[in-house]
């Protein structure tokens, strides 16, 4: 099994330190680099060999979401994980129309924490049926803006399945309803997140999204 | 022209002094004086504005009288405006209105009926030194004997607006009413046309001439310069030139005399000069005259009486009325009133024992008012007497005692025009009389104890003839009785209770003969009795059949007490009876008909007391009652229509009623005689003012001759008269508010429009209609648009309206009144009346009051805002704060906790599960405050957000243990939402809930569902694990926790055990499921504080 190769940006130091040892001391992954603001980081990203990053939503200095929006731009098809430390937080959403392909709370116990930057590595992405519904409301605000084309919006497919997750299936749920398969759902989510990221790259959804009216 | 030159120079030939006293009649004198509130009894000047009030002046005020009450104006030191002195020795209206008075003291006063104030103008700055006063050498009579140098004797007008002032021996003042400028013409001896004397007696305008009579200098006569003031009037006096007639002793063309006291115009243009002492010269068509020199002054004849010589008649007043006589008031000796065109003379003078007659000789003035009544001013006490033609032509037979021929008794209760021109009056306690109009004698038939032959009775009811030669009367005690004509024999018939056909009663009231020669005898008691005339004349015994009431037979008579009869022009009896109203009888049935009040039917007959019943010549019917007024009947229908004093019949008993040929109706009543015009549906009233005997008349006593003459009787006496005669006063009189009164003070002036305060709403409105014939009679009615729902009729006697609290708003007030024969005014005179509302309902003070109210309704508002928000604030920055305090070092304690428990790992296991539980305590904990925070989110508001945090929060858990975990309509939940302590609770028991199950009933599956209807919510949590009873025993499962939680936001938690194996779990509890503005405000303020505090945080760096 390959490594992952994963870095993290956290200015808490203990947190930083601690998941860093984390990864380290688990096989099969390896922490190639902690920085402690998006900066440093960003300098570093094109010369480090980086598979997920987990990056803190709460920086100094550049904010977590910029950072994102500068990595995105400079290694598009680099994962990203958002760590947060509640849940329910608003910048979460904004996170994900960033660029990122998930979060994760920091005190997911350490199984859990590897776990998700594997499903991220592996290409899967988290989406919670309130992040699926603000989604949901990204796109049909999008839809006077934007031509027909399928990359960006939505397919039937993955509007239903947006649409279940909105209604509060897991993905094994989808899977059985939508008779296909747990992995193939994951890659609809996948795509989902990524035709979100670019819409809101659009001024006006991002304003929409930073204001919360989505 | 010329024609009447040779009439007035015949008559000044021929000495015919045609002086008739009788007649006198025909005038009818008024007189009012101090009683009636006249300021002063000596009248020196009369004048009509053109509003219609009559102006006196007097020696001691001004006086408006407005046919009922004298206003008087007077000097008065406190009131700048007031008149300028007491004495007003002269008024004029000019053409614009404008009223003006000149006094004794010589000041000319402009009166504002505006305003009510009088603006003085003094001309003695202009009068210069040589005046002559001619009271030095004269014996004057008193009202003149008042007069000084600048006394102003008259004032008139000129063409170009120009007021020229006679003066008492300052000569003239020409006054320019625009400008306010004035100059003094006098006598001026340098000029030998000049005025020939500064005391001026009168002067008039006539087209472009100034008539001036100067007391001691002849007439003058001027030809108005058209400019007088364009140029400088300094020496006018010396280049005016007048045109002198004087007297010429042995000329009898020329004026009598020299000292001119009255000049008049009458409307040929004929110029009438009374002198003093030597009585009337008429100049004939003055305008023709022009410059001519000789021109011829007629003198006058006036009778002569013992009194006066011929020398001494002084003329001080002439007038003329709307017939065409001329009116000379000869001082001392009366008012002669002159035919022009024949020279005939009528002398009326003072009769002390006639109070209609002139109230002295001593005549000072005359004037004609619009209506062509007479006034005549004297002094002395006597006042103004008001001279008026009777223009109605009520003649009256009473009773003179002392006088035989005369009536013998006032009361005349029966009256009857002969064939042969007789007027029979039964009366009361006289007997029959009998008047004959022709030899103007009378026959007396009077009843005495023991006569031979003679009336039956003195109190005849019922006087009739037949075509026998005979006279019947009715008695009132005495029965029935004829008189043979021929033979003078009186025969009895009175009632015999031992003789059935006797006649039913000795009280006959009513005798009626119809055309089968059968009496028919109205008795009070007697009921209707009838009997054949022929068959008893021709000696058979007389038998008196009688219609009788008969209680069992509703088609008997109505009553035994019969009234009248009358029979229509079908034949028809109609007879009414005093108490049962009346009866329509079929002669050939012999059944009557009975007609008679019904209470609460407006239909019926308005009184059963009938005293007369009529059918008039378009054979209407009409029936007149005692109490019930008049009644309008068709007899098709049988309905009745009342008439009464909102019609203008003010009486309740109408005892006749007569026709005239013009479809009048003609009643006497109680009240006066009343016209009743069918066609137009009006009342006119006359009453002893017009003439009548008295208001009272008598039932039974009226009488129609063949020739149209109606006759009444009544307690003084007899009237009759012929309809057509009378004239009717057809002239709309003018309509004005008299005075104005705000709680009983008057507001002086005329109104248009009134403001008032709220508080000032006592009024009063006081009103007059301007005609003086008989303002007595004149009725009024008023109604206040916007208060009032319907007019308001009264009569003369209260003219006034009173208004109190009356609401604000805006009014008008009308007013019509009527002259006295009932012609309305409808236009009347209206006041606007506008009342403010009080201060607490003004606009601005609402506004105020409201802006008062809201303001600290709003500062409270902000006050509670603010508190709210910095609650709001304080709790998101302690959140904020906390949250993230804690969140990291939680996070920090389970991530070292975690990295301890890889590093010892193999080493000290024991180490490593405390490690491990180390961090999954942080974590829980972390769990557990994201909770918390998660609440209070006011975004994650609704029920649907409460369990997608629920599902996703044990996620974990169930995928762990395996449990399926499965809500139900999920999607409904979205719109329902819940407040923050609410959620909290409820998030609180549900996870409780889904702990237990998961923990101790060792379940599959777990399904929630929600249900929620109107606002109760009911929640179940169902688990398919070990059921109830094993839960139960144990305290430990939160159930204490979960209950007071649920008590808290008003719900209750129960648990049941499922037959088929299971627990249930229920909350059932009331949401409220509305967004309360608390919230609402919350929401906004965490969105946007939390926003704020973010950036923020951002910007100042992690913590």
């Amino acid at each position: 099994m390959a490594i992952i190769k994963v870095a993290i940006v956290e200015d808490n130091e203990i947190i930083r330190e601690g998941i860093a040892a984390l990864i380290n001391g688990t096989t099969d992954y390896m922490c190639v680099g902690s920085y402690a603001d998006c900066e440093t980081y960003l300098e570093e990203l094109m010369t480090t060999d980086i598979d997920v990053v987990l990056m803190d939503i709460q920086l100094g200095g550049m904010t977590g979401i910029e950072g994102i929006r500068e990595s995105m731009q400079k290694k598009p098809s680099l994962n990203i994980l958002m760590l947060t430390v509640y849940e329910d937080d608003k910048m979460i959403f904004e996170a994900l129309c960033a660029g990122a392909s998930g979060y994760l709370v920091k005190k997911t116990p350490p199984i859990k924490l590897l776990e998700a930057i594997r499903e991220a590595y592996e290409g899967g992405s988290p989406m919670s049926s309130h992040i699926a519904r603000r989604v949901i409301k990204v796109f049909q605000k999008q839809g006077a803006l934007v031509d027909d084309s399928s990359e960006i919006n939505l397919t039937s497919r993955e509007k239903e399945i947006l649409l279940l997750l909105s209604q509060g299936c897991n993905y094994n749920e989808i899977g059985e309803k939508v008779f296909i398969a747990l992995d193939t759902v994951r890659h609809h989510i996948r795509n989902i997140y990524r035709k979100l990221h670019v819409h809101s790259q659009s001024e006006a959804v991002a304003k929409a999204i930073r204001k919360g009216i989505i | 022209m010329r024609k009447t030159t040779a009439y007035l120079l015949c008559s000044f030939i021929i000495i015919i002094n045609t002086v008739s006293f009788c007649g006198s009649e025909e005038y009818v004198f008024k007189t009012f004086s101090l009683e009636d509130g006249l300021s002063q009894s000596s009248i020196l000047a009369m004048a009509q504005d053109k509003i219609g009030f009559l102006w006196l002046a007097t020696a001691d005020g001004l006086n408006r009288y407005d046919g009922y009450e004298f206003k008087v104006y007077r000097y008065s030191p406190n009131m700048k405006y007031s008149l300028s002195d007491n004495g007003v020795s002269a008024v004029y209206v000019d053409r614009d209105g404008i009223l003006w008075a000149g006094t004794i003291l010589g000041a000319l006063n402009k009166y504002d009926s505006k305003t009510e104030r009088f603006e003085h103008i003094n001309f003695s700055d202009k009068f210069t030194s040589e005046q002559n006063n001619p009271n030095e050498n004269l014996e004057l009579i008193q009202n003149y004997s008042r007069r000084s140098s600048g006394t102003i004797t008259s004032i008139a007008e000129d063409n170009n607006g120009n007021l020229w002032i006679g003066t008492w021996g300052k000569g003239i003042i020409v006054y320019n009413k625009k400008t306010g400028a004035y100059c003094n013409i006098h006598h001026c001896p340098e000029n030998p046309n000049s005025l020939t004397h500064n005391t001026i007696g009168t002067l008039l305008v006539e087209n472009d001439n100034l008539w001036v009579g100067t007391f001691g200098g002849g007439l003058n006569k001027l030809t108005i310069p058209k400019n007088i003031f364009g140029s400088s009037t300094k020496g006018i006096s010396k280049v005016l030139s007048f045109r002198a007639y004087q007297h010429k002793a042995g000329n009898p063309t020329t004026i009598n005399n020299d000292f001119i006291a009255s000049l008049y115009l009458d409307k040929h243009k004929n110029l009438w000069i009374g002198t003093y002492f030597s009585g009337v010269n008429v100049l004939n068509n003055v305008s023709q005259i022009g410059l001519k020199e000789n021109i011829t002054f007629t003198s006058i004849p006036l009778p002569q009486t013992k009194k006066t010589a011929n020398s001494q008649l002084t003329v001080l007043a002439t007038t003329e009325d709307t017939e065409g006589y001329m009116w000379i008031g000869i001082f001392g000796v009366g008012l002669v009133r002159y035919t022009p065109s024949t020279g005939e003379t009528l002398l009326l003078k003072n009769e002390y024992y006639n109070k209609s007659s002139i109230a002295s000789n001593d005549v000072f003035n005359l004037f004609t008012d619009k209506n062509g009544i007479v006034w005549i001013g004297t002094s002395l006490s006597n006042g103004v007497c008001k001279m008026t033609k009777s223009n109605l032509k009520f003649n009256s037979l009473t009773h003179i005692p002392e006088n035989s021929q005369s009536l013998n008794d006032g009361i005349v209760w029966s009256v009857y025009h002969s064939k042969a021109d007789e007027v029979w009056i039964g009366t009361y306690s006289g007997g029959a009389n009998c008047y004959n109009r022709k030899t103007n004698q009378y026959t007396f038939y009077t009843h005495t104890q023991g006569c031979t032959n003679c009336i039956s009775s003195n109190h005849i009811r019922a006087i009739t003839e037949d075509r026998f030669g005979n006279m019947w009367f009715g008695t009132f005690n005495g029965g029935l009785c004829r008189l043979n004509r021929k033979t003078g024999k009186f025969t009895w018939y009175q009632h015999n209770n031992d003789d059935a056909g006797s006649i039913g009663s000795n009280q006959i009231l009513n005798l009626y003969i119809d055309n089968g020669d059968t009496l028919w005898i109205a008795s009070f008691g007697g009921g209707w009795n009838y009997i054949s005339l022929r068959a008893l004349l021709s000696g058979r015994k007389a038998i008196f059949k009688k219609y009788m009431h008969d209680p069992e037979n509703p088609s008997s008579i109505s009553s035994n007490r019969v009234y009248c009869t009358m029979q229509d022009h079908n034949g028809i009896f109609w007879v009414g009876t005093f108490g049962g109203g009346f009866n329509k009888f079929d002669r050939k049935t012999g059944k009557f008909t009975r007609y008679q009040h019904k209470n609460n039917d407006a239909l019926s007959l308005s009184d059963d007391r009938v005293m007369s019943i009529f059918e008039d010549q378009n054979h209407r019917m009409w029936v007149g009652t005692f109490g019930g007024g008049l009644n309008g009947f068709n007899p098709e229908n049988g309905t009745f229509t009342r008439y009464n004093d909102r019609h203008g019949l003010f009486s309740n008993t109408v005892y006749s009623i007569l026709e005239d040929n013009h479809s009048n109706l003609w009643m006497s009543t109680d009240n006066g005689v009343f016209k009743f015009e069918i066609n137009s549906q009006t009342f006119v009233h006359y009453d002893y003012n017009d003439g009548l005997q008295s208001t009272e008349f008598n039932g039974g006593a009226y009488f129609k001759s063949s020739q149209g003459e109606m006759f009444f009787g009544g307690v003084n006496g007899l009237n009759y008269f012929y309809p057509n005669a009378l004239k009717k006063n057809k002239t709309i009189p003018p309509v004005v508010i008299t005075d104005f009164k705000i709680f009983d003070v008057s507001i002086p002036g005329e109104h248009i429009q009134i403001n008032l305060e709220h508080n000032q709403n006592f009024i009063t409105f006081q009103f007059a209609s301007l005609d003086y014939y008989n303002p007595g009679a004149h009725r009024y009615a008023y109604f206040l648009e916007g208060f009032d729902k319907v007019w308001h009729y009264t009569d003369a006697k209260y003219r006034l309206a009173h208004y109190t609290n009356l609401p604000h708003g805006t009014y008008v007030f009308h007013v019509k009144g009527t002259n006295n024969d009932g012609v309305w005014n409808e236009d009347g005179a209206s006041v606007t009346l506008i009342i403010a509302p009080p201060f607490y309902l003004r606009w601005w003070f609402l506004l105020i009051s409201l802006l008062a109210i809201m303001a600290p309704t709003y500062l409270v508002m902000r006050f509670r805002l603010d508190k709210i928000k910095s609650i709001e604030a304080l709790r998101q920055r302690l959140s904020a704060d906390i949250h993230d305090n804690l969140g990291a070092n939680l996070t920090e304690i389970s991530i070292l906790s975690e990295l301890m428990a890889q590093e010892v790992r193999d080493s000290a296991p024991a180490a490593r599960d405390k490690a491990g539980t180390i961090a999954r305590t942080a974590r829980k904990l972390i769990d557990d405050f994201s909770d918390t925070i998660w609440t209070i989110n006011p975004n994650r508001d609704t029920l649907y957000d409460l369990l997608s945090r629920i599902k996703s929060a044990h996620e974990e858990l169930f995928s762990f243990t395996g449990i399926n975990f499965s809500i139900e309509n999920f999607d409904s939940l979205q719109k329902i939402k819940l407040n923050n302590d609410y959620r909290q609770n409820l998030y609180l028991i549900i996870k409780e809930g889904i702990n237990n199950c998961v923990k101790h009933s060792q379940c599959q599956n777990i399904e929630l569902k929600i249900s929620i209807r109107k606002d109760i919510i009911h929640i179940a949590l169902k688990d398919d694990g070990k059921g109830f009873s094993t839960m139960q025993k144990r305290p430990g499962f939160g159930l204490q926790n979960m209950n007071s939680r649920a008590k808290l936001i008003g719900g209750k938690v129960h648990f049941y055990a499922i037959p088929e194996g299971g627990t249930l779990m229920t909350f059932v509890g009331r949401i409220n499921n509305k967004v309360t503005l608390y919230t609402y405000l919350t929401k906004i303020l965490y969105k946007n504080l939390f926003g704020l505090l973010r950036k923020k945080k951002n910007s100042n760096g992690n913590n």
